[in-house]
């Protein structure tokens, strides 16, 4: 059983469970020793083998093209168990109704009036509309991820990532098959074999996912059914009321088949029914209350009854995904190319730095390596040499822009290599802490490294030191303070009391940080976090607020404490 | 304005030689909204301001096309009434939002990225999880 099934996914923020001890990797084996039956885990990257196409026939929406573009899943053998259910329901369907119409309705409209057939009618085309939006629409596919999408390393790469929404933490789980984290509510049905939005569940009914695009069908689908069988069954028995004695008649015996099927029917429909009008009226999905998510937790995604029920009903209906026509660029990219102007901050940064240091960038990492100290008793792997550009990915990109001029001054030492920085944490949240905790958890940085790296931030105001790592110096990118604005240069002094300003939790991105655990084999910071963060172990230090004072002090393994001046 | 291109045009544009995607802000719940912190990676190709004004105001056309309006509510309801035919051939608010959109990021790319080596996609060709920025290499001398 994967620790991760342990865990509720959605938890409050401050109550981190103690179940989750290690961040899980998405390859979480070192190659040598990896066992078939963990193969599970691994992050299945096949770079260079092609993307097979998507299953056509659930891939449009109304009125979509038949040939996607995008790819999701590759075609899958032609499973005729598939469309049993399916088939029958459409046939009990079709068939109870034609012959409510052939058999009783023509006693009916003579004997009450035609608004019997009519009503009828138009109930009996709006379960048919449904149904067949229902069945056909795209539930709401993601395409499969680009292979650049995904610059991470499989042994490097967490197997969930953490987001808060609401202030309430939810898991978002990497998909190896899409090639991504899965957005909130998505999840990837085995049947379909596709990552679908707002997943509610597989119908077999309809031989269909239901997702964000077709929930609203399906509902209507139920509830029309219900008022459909309900009419059915209600004018059937007026009929055979009314023909007590002429029971062997053909009519008659056709009737009550059609009401037998119809009764039979109506109890599962209707109990299906209520179960979607709870649920629709919560804000779940039937995935959510079905793998008791909200169980003691709170729902991050509920607006409110009135709005649920609006958002379903009234929202207009979702784009699809896939099957979109692709415009093409026309835009023609060359050089020269403009460039903002330097601050006259970037300036003086550029001006002091001794060469040594040269990334703007890579203090970012600095800062947030002190910050996080990993918990991993592993030995770290030497670190790799650090890129130019922290987004660029290793090597294949080989050249450098010309902005790396400055940069290719090379440091003496190697550096930290970065972790995923546009996966960062929004605006107030910073992002800093979080990459360097995973970059950590992911590969049991070294804590020398982060020693040194402490111990030049604990000079504010100090820009470059020829520290063994090359590190510049601290505050450049506020990791401290927040991954909000970040201009490129800036007096770090200053710009870290910028960041707490601006920060709109001056002190919680630090105060998980500062405040430590007792135990030096604890992370520091992490998942109680607000922003994006990664399940840490058993940190239970609550996001907010701690009133500290202009100094925080960081512990690392080892017990020793450092001070950085905020 | 769709263009072809010859081959001589594909070989004039520089290469790729990175990509950034900017990722969901999944704060306010799943309400389509990426996040406005500005990737380490451009600091030196484009404005903060440009690049936050960029996202900012995809967010605010996004937020427009997912709005629980008067409108949508009508569609829903013409819709209901002609059994969905309506879909074969009206478009949808959303739909004619992403128009707009597809639009702006042309607009955004012809005027402000392409001009500093960079190109921004659109986000529904990712199924709405991502911004990606193509940042192409600059061989030009000096700086």
């Amino acid at each position: 059983m994967r620790l991760n099934d342990c865990v509720k996914p959605y938890t409050q923020v401050g109550g981190v469970p103690a179940s989750i001890f290690q961040v899980q990797k998405r390859s979480c084996i070192p190659p040598d020793i990896q066992r078939p039956c963990q193969t599970y885990l691994t992050k299945e990257r096949r770079r260079g083998s092609p993307v097979p196409p998507q299953q056509g026939s659930k891939s449009g929406g109304v009125g979509g093209l038949p040939s996607p573009p995008h790819t999701a899943s590759p075609s899958r053998p032609l499973r005729p168990s598939r469309y049993v259910p399916v088939s029958a329901a459409t046939a009990f369907l079709v068939g109870s109704t034609t012959l409510f119409f052939c058999f009783t309705c023509p006693w009916l409209t003579e004997q009450f009036s035609v608004a019997v057939p009519i009503y009828n009618g138009v109930i009996f085309l709006f379960v048919l509309a449904n149904f067949c939006m229902a069945t056909f629409m795209d539930p709401g596919i993601f395409p499969r991820a680009d292979e650049d999408e995904d610059k991470e390393d499989d042994f490097r790469a967490p197997l969930y990532k953490t987001v808060e929404i609401r202030g309430i933490q939810v898991r978002m789980k990497w998909c190896s098959t899409c090639r991504f984290y899965r957005p909130p509510r998505c999840s990837h049905c085995s049947v379909c074999d596709n990552c679908v939005e707002d997943f509610d569940h597989h119908c077999p009914w309809v031989n269909n996912c239901i997702g964000r695009r077709n929930y609203r069908y399906f509902f209507l689908f139920l509830l029309s059914l219900t008022v459909h069988i309900m009419g059915v069954f209600g004018f059937g028995l007026l009929y055979i009321l009314y023909h007590t004695q002429q029971l062997d008649r053909v009519h008659s015996a056709v009737t009550m088949a059609v009401m037998c099927v119809a009764g039979l029917f109506f109890i599962p429909v209707a109990g299906l029914t209520g179960f979607h009008m709870v649920l629709v009226a919560r804000g779940r999905t039937t995935n959510e209350q079905v793998t008791g998510k909200f169980r003691g937790g709170v729902n991050p995604f509920t607006n409110g009854c009135w709005k649920n029920v609006s958002h379903v009903l009234c929202s207009s209906q979702a784009p699809r995904y896939l099957g979109r026509k692709r415009k093409l660029h026309s835009v023609v990219v060359q050089p020269p190319f403009l460039r903002p102007q330097l601050t006259d901050t970037q300036l003086a940064a550029k001006v002091l730095d001794n060469g040594i240091h040269g990334d703007l960038h890579r203090s970012k990492s600095s800062l947030e390596m002190m910050e996080s100290q990993s918990c991993d008793a592993e030995p770290a792997p030497p670190p790799k040499p650090e890129l130019r550009y922290p987004g660029l990915s290793r090597g294949h990109h080989g050249q450098h822009t010309e902005e790396s001029s400055l940069l290719n001054k090379a440091p003496p030492t190697p550096t930290m290599y970065k972790y995923r920085p546009t996966y960062s944490s929004p605006g107030k949240n910073h992002t800093a802490l979080t990459h360097a905790y995973a970059n950590q958890m992911s590969r049991g940085d070294s804590l020398k490294e982060s020693s040194s790296l402490l111990q030049s931030s604990q000079q504010p105001g100090f820009r470059s030191e020829p520290s063994l790592d090359g590190r510049e110096a601290p505050g450049e990118r506020g990791g401290l303070g927040g991954g909000g604005d970040r201009p490129g240069g800036g007096g770090d002094e200053i710009q870290m009391k910028l960041f707490s300003r601006t920060n709109g939790q001056p002190r919680s991105s630090l105060s998980s940080s500062g405040s430590t655990p007792s135990s030096p084999s604890h992370p520091i910071s992490m998942s109680t976090r607000p922003g994006q963060a990664y399940p840490s172990p058993g940190n239970t230090q609550s996001p907010a607020h701690k009133p500290g004072g202009g100094v925080k002090k960081v512990t690392g393994v080892g017990g020793t404490t450092y001070e950085i001046s905020v | 304005m769709a263009e072809t291109h010859s081959l001589q045009d594909m070989r004039q544009q520089a290469a790729i030689a990175a990509k950034v995607f900017i990722q969901r802000d999944y704060t306010s719940g799943t309400v389509c909204h990426f996040q406005t912190k500005f990737p380490s990676e451009l600091e030196n190709r484009i404005d903060k301001q440009q690049f936050e004004e960029t996202v900012r105001t995809l967010n605010n056309l996004y937020a427009e096309a997912e709005k629980l309006g008067g409108s949508s509510y009508l569609e829903g309801c013409l819709a209901c009434l002609t059994a969905y035919t309506i879909f074969l051939c009206m478009e949808t608010h959303y739909e004619k939002v992403l128009k707009k959109i597809a639009k702006f990021i042309q607009e955004q790319n012809d005027k402000i990225y392409a001009p500093r080596g960079l190109l921004l996609t659109d986000p529904i060709e990712r199924g709405l999880r991502v911004v990606e920025v193509t940042i192409f290499e600059d061989r030009s001398l000096g700086r």
